[in-house]
């Protein structure tokens, strides 16, 4: 299995948009930190503005970039890893050796989830060392209606925070990862995710957490939470990963 | 030449993904429309945003120039440029006796001719959206307007909106077509250009925080350098009784086709597609 998961690796790093698009989250990440540093200001939605310090500015990042993780990064990552290698042939050679289906299936989930964590953990550690050697020095800090921190009740409550932000991105990512397999073809499948973040909102308010990801996660952590999107998430998850299940062990990739 | 142009139209016209856009089409018009319906229980019927039969077309438009439209123009970029050269559909074509800068003028013009059908077919289902859910008024007020209009003037100056709203698209596809002729995959294509589209979003905004640096003309310069804003709040104040510094907002568009379009036809004419 380590090994299937090797070889995803090697072929994802092969593709020369993979280097652009983590380099290019890399660079607006420093960005970022540039923009923060110069306003020492963010928000935790339209309504409330917040002064950061050196313990509550590391979700701020996640606030900021999030949109090009949803709508850029993550979907093109999913759309690269199931109709570009289904497209070039790539998938082909693999498919070749005798492997279970099931195998390669799970060590492309594996391979998505181990780059989303990674990258929200690096973004999670720039914010916190970010804030201590930039903003303004305090021992305690509070967060969206929260009570009083100090250094590891604030820790705590941003690895809670990057935890939710990976689930957001996970369900992108699982949407994605379905709608690319039911389409082959790349555009069909891009302008499926888009409309499926977009659309999602004309359905029920309660997809927001898509789009408004960050405000959604400050909400769902408040003490009494104004908003709860955890369960709708992990069962968009769960029927994308079913179905995507199903679809890839029928499907016949020789035409 | 004419040829050329119905091989084209017609692979285009072939695939499912034109369709399904023709699909979206009443769909979006007809939630906008519900939309507005609920959004003008707030807004007092003098105000132009008000919206009634006659002006919903432009309403429904500036909702969806930014989103679909713009996402339209990238899949079809996507599909008649580096989709065809991906999957060697080209070869087929140019097995004839053509020249790459023949086929690439036959593939603007289908674009081009493509993004105003659908126009067209927008246009029509928002009036009939706008008349099935929306209250009807014989005269309306419009933005930046002294005098409300009644529905025949205001269905020239709708037509003056969406042929403007045209023109942003064709230099969105300017920029487009320089991504698509240098990204040799269809997810790069897709991928810069919704970049392009997020970083135009975002750097008037960020300009906003710094609005005490700039004098008054170079800060609405910067805010309209930038394609999106033109076709957010530029539309409408081209259009304007007196519209202000018409010449800026006309030579961005005309300067994001030349600019980035010359070089992505010099590029896909002199760089060998075989390989």
């Amino acid at each position: 299995m380590i090994r299937i998961i090797r070889s995803e690796w090697q072929r994802m790093w092969a593709r020369k948009k993979t280097k652009v698009l983590l380099f290019g989250y890399l660079g607006l990440l420093l960005l970022m930190c540039r923009f923060l540093s110069a306003f020492k200001v963010s928000f935790y939605d339209p309504a409330h503005d917040v002064s950061l310090n050196s313990l509550n500015t590391a979700p701020f990042l996640f606030r900021e970039l999030s949109f090009f993780l949803v709508f850029i990064l993550v979907p093109l990552l999913a759309v690269d890893s199931f109709n570009g290698e289904t497209r070039s042939g790539a998938l082909r050679m693999v498919l070749i050796r005798p492997l279970a289906r099931w195998r390669i299936l799970a060590a492309k989930w594996a391979l998505q989830a181990i780059v989303l964590a990674g990258l929200l953990a690096v973004t999670m550690w720039t914010g916190v060392l970010f804030g201590m050697w930039v903003m303004p020095d305090v021992a305690t800090t509070s967060f969206y209606k929260t009570e009083t921190f100090g250094f590891t009740g604030a820790m705590g409550y941003i690895i809670q925070y990057y935890s939710l932000g990976l689930l957001i991105l996970m369900t992108v990512s699982g949407a994605a990862q379905l709608i690319s397999l039911w389409m082959p073809n790349a555009v069909f499948s891009y302008a499926g995710v888009i409309a499926f973040l977009i659309g999602g909102i004309y359905v029920s308010p309660r997809m927001e957490f898509l789009l408004m990801g960050s405000d959604s996660i400050f909400k769902q952590l408040a003490p009494s939470p104004e908003a709860d999107f955890i369960g709708l998430a992990l069962g968009i998850v769960t029927i994308s990963l079913a179905f995507s299940f199903l679809v890839w062990t029928r499907r016949d990739f020789k035409g | 030449m004419i040829r050329l142009l119905q091989a084209e139209w017609k692979r285009l016209w072939k695939r499912k993904l034109l369709w399904a856009i023709v699909g979206v089409l009443p769909v979006a018009a007809f939630a906008a429309a519900t939309y507005y319906e609920g959004a003008n229980r707030g807004v007092s019927p003098a105000e132009p945003q008000y919206a009634v039969v006659g002006n919903f077309p432009v309403l429904a438009m500036a909702e969806m120039l930014l989103t679909l439209f713009n996402l339209i123009v990238i899949a079809l970029v996507a599909t008649l440029w580096t989709e065809e050269i991906r999957s060697g559909q080209l070869r087929m074509v140019l097995l004839r006796v053509q020249t790459f800068s023949r086929v690439w003028w036959a593939k603007v013009g289908v674009l081009l001719g493509t993004v105003a059908l659908l126009m067209l077919l927008f246009f029509g289902f928002s009036y009939l959206a706008g008349y099935w859910i929306l209250p009807h008024a014989d005269a309306y007020p419009l933005f930046y307007r002294a005098e409300p209009v009644d529905l025949w003037e205001g269905f020239g100056y709708n037509l003056q909106y969406y042929g403007i709203s045209f023109l942003t698209l064709v230099a969105f596809a300017g920029f487009l077509l320089l991504a698509g002729s240098m990204c040799r995959t269809v997810t790069g294509t897709l991928g810069v250009g919704m970049a392009f589209l997020l970083f135009s979003f975002f750097y008037p905004e960020l300009a906003g925080y710094f609005r005490p640096l700039f004098s008054d003309e170079q800060f609405f310069q910067l805010y309209f350098s930038s394609l999106p804003m033109i076709q957010w709040e530029g539309i409408v104040n081209l259009l304007a009784d007196q519209p202000r510094r018409a010449g800026w907002l006309t030579g961005v568009l005309a300067g994001y086709t030349c600019l980035f379009g010359i070089p992505a036809y010099l590029w896909f004419s002199r760089q060998d597609q075989w390989n």
